[in-house]
């Protein structure tokens, strides 16, 4: 069974404040976006006067003055994961990696991450964007164990705030940057234990969230939000139905898509706030980066007995879940 | 053992021979083209005339006058994959894809033609450039048999022509468009075995060879000469050693942007040069379309108990190898 052994994050350190949103004067108000979204502020890549002055209304020249790649973010949350494993990069046997903003299309993401660690290992990207972290667990967990090496290093990293057009009024305010990795090993018992693992997708509704190569993030954004919070809460309820889950003990991480819908999943669920850990409200929605970042950054609260469920759902349309197990 | 059981192939539509291509970039021939790396011509996506206008170099304007995607391609494949595989589009219960040149960075390739086929299934990509199939299939053969459904869509699909500046040299010439899609089994024996795989990567060498996201390809410009041709032939070494005695009655898939040191490895090896597989002559090397491309134009003349050699490196691959076994 696949542990997971250590977990590892970055974020930029730019905020792009709701006040400054407004200002934009693009049709919305800080007080809208937290009644509606949920989001105080959230991180970019961007230089703020870039941001002011473009909109981003061309992505290409966004590319040109980030302050720092997808690729950088995914190295920074990397060797965080690799030092709290205690191991060298040489020690990582695979690195899968999920991308949805590269700088570029080719190579795969993986190379420039494995190339910038010093990984000579087999390495190559599994792609779904936002439930990155639900596939790469559910695609490792299909490997017959010992065809496995001892370490396996996932990264998913985004910068999806350089594909934002910010004369669109929700746009901007829903996305940060940020990159989550983490190690897993069928060989050695970790932290946590990976129970169970789910992922699925329909990709009849693959349209209804976009990042197009030559321009900007766009969505159905009623669509994807009601089938959001209805799938993760299934997601949820088919772990609760199979297995004994206490929430007063345990704790869900959700996609951080926004505070506002997973506010309503935990009602439904009926969650105490203290066992719904998430970072939305203030990094932003940093797709497929999002849920295992949350997990990396409370990574130390996690005591042994605990479980964590993690729902995520996202572009595809794609969703999927993970069951831990605390050691 | 993970089994092929049907595999279909769509090439862009429109033909770039080396002449008018040399007409156009100028500073090489035909001749040298067709000498160095043994392509004639490339399919592209892109009207000449505007090749002839532009010398391309820019995917932004390429990717509006292009007259198709890489996931129309794609869907141009399928029914011939799904005709050899004799299955329906609804026994289909996972869509793997791959892709270097995106129309769109999200979602997935897989995703964006599985959702044209009407397939509600899982589906991600699983892409190494230039090694796409071979990790695929080597990953899937890793799976735990209860892990795979029935049947598995496998598909790359690319269009590099896009990407590609006619005036930065002979290696313009190198790359076509096209898709290719195969089914794969675990449980239902097909027309292919998969024997045996390795690969091998060096992403310190990740900047060689790049298509990017905005701009154009760039590629060292001894790519084939000092990178895939010394390193087909030692992955083509390591295939030996597992089946040496098989090779002279095997069939050679080698590198699709060296046609030429293809048949110089299969001479040396010992192939038979009636069973050196080659499409890149006619369509140029289609990344990670490339192999699976050949197996579906082969494939009714592939001979039931030879073996399939395939010794390959390019984007992304150091050096990766495949040996499949014909088996129907």
């Amino acid at each position: 069974m696949l542990s997971l052994l250590s977990m590892g994050y970055a974020h930029p350190a730019t905020n792009i404040e709701n006040d400054f949103l407004e200002k934009l004067d693009v049709g919305t108000n800080a007080q809208w976006i937290v009644e509606k979204i949920g989001i105080e502020h959230r991180v970019t890549t961007l230089p703020i006067e870039y941001i002011k002055e473009t909109r981003n209304v061309e992505p290409w020249e966004g590319k040109k003055f980030a302050e720092i790649s997808p690729t950088d973010l995914g190295v920074k949350a990397a060797k965080m994961a690799l030092e709290k494993a205690n191991l060298k990069a040489d020690q990582i046997g695979l690195l899968i990696t999920n991308c949805c903003t590269p700088n570029d299309v080719a190579p795969p993401e993986s190379h420039r991450i494995a190339a910038a660690l010093g990984i000579s290992s087999l390495c190559y990207d599994i792609f779904t964007a936002c439930p990155a972290f639900a596939l790469h667990m559910d695609y490792l967990s299909s490997f017959e164990e010992e065809k496995l090496p001892e370490y396996v290093l996932c990264v998913s990293t985004a910068t999806l705030t350089q594909h934002v057009n910010y004369n669109e009024r929700s746009d901007g305010a829903i996305w940060g940057d940020g990159a989550a990795a983490w190690i897993l090993s069928a060989k050695h018992k970790g932290k946590a234990k990976v129970v169970d693992t789910h992922f699925n997708s329909d990709p009849t509704r693959s349209e209804a969230v976009v990042v197009d190569r030559f321009g900007h993030f766009r969505q159905d954004g009623r669509a994807v939000r009601d089938f959001s919070v209805r799938q993760t809460v299934r997601l949820i309820k088919r772990l609760e139905e199979e297995y004994e889950i206490d929430w007063n003990r345990d704790v869900f991480i959700g996609h951080q898509a926004n505070k506002t819908m997973l506010e309503q999943i935990v009602n439904n669920r009926e969650i105490p706030e203290g066992n719904h850990w998430h970072n939305v409200t203030h990094i932003g929605n940093q797709a497929g980066a999002s849920a295992p970042a949350v997990l990396a950054m409370n990574w130390e609260k996690l005591s042994p007995g605990q479980k964590v469920i993690v729902a995520v759902v996202g572009a595809g349309l794609s969703w999927g879940s993970i069951l831990l197990e605390i050691q | 053992m993970l089994y092929i059981l049907g595999a279909g192939f769509k090439p862009a539509d429109t033909v770039l021979t080396n002449d008018r291509l040399s007409e156009m970039a100028g500073g090489f021939s035909a001749a040298d083209i067709e000498s160095l790396y043994g392509i004639q011509s490339r399919s592209t996506t892109l009207p000449i005339s505007y090749l002839e206008e532009t010398k391309g170099g820019n995917a932004r304007k390429a990717f509006k006058v292009a007259n198709s995607s890489p996931t129309d391609l794609a869907l141009g494949s399928i029914d011939e994959t799904l005709a050899r595989a004799g299955i329906s589009k609804e026994q289909i219960g996972l869509v793997i894809g791959d892709t270097a040149t995106p129309t769109q960075i999200t979602p997935s390739e897989g995703q964006r033609v599985a959702g044209k086929m009407g397939l509600k299934v899982p589906t991600y990509d699983l892409w190494m450039a230039s090694g796409s199939f071979l990790a695929q299939l080597d990953a899937l053969s890793s799976f735990k048999p209860s892990k795979l459904p029935e049947y598995v869509l496998g598909l790359s699909a690319n269009a590099p022509t896009q990407s590609i500046d006619l005036r930065s040299g002979k290696t313009a010439a190198l790359f076509g468009d096209g898709a290719a899609s195969y089914v794969l089994s675990a449980s239902h024996e097909g027309k292919l075995g998969v024997l045996r795989a390795f690969i091998d990567v060096k992403p310190s060498e990740c900047d060689k060879l790049k298509i990017s996201l905005y701009g154009s390809l760039s590629i060292q410009d001894d790519f084939v000469e000092a990178m895939v041709r010394p390193r087909a032939r030692e992955a083509l070494e390591r295939l030996r050693g597992w089946f040496s005695s098989d090779i002279s009655e095997g069939y050679l898939i080698g590198p699709s942007c060296d046609v030429v040191g293809t048949r110089a490895l299969a001479k040396e090896f010992g192939f038979n040069s009636s069973r050196v597989l080659v499409n890149g002559d006619k369509f140029g090397d289609m990344l990670g379309t490339s192999v699976p491309s050949i197996l579906a134009q082969y494939w009714s003349q592939l001979e039931k108990g030879r073996k399939i050699f395939i010794a390959q490196s390019g984007i992304a691959l150091c050096h990766g190898g495949m040996v499949l076994q014909v088996i129907k």
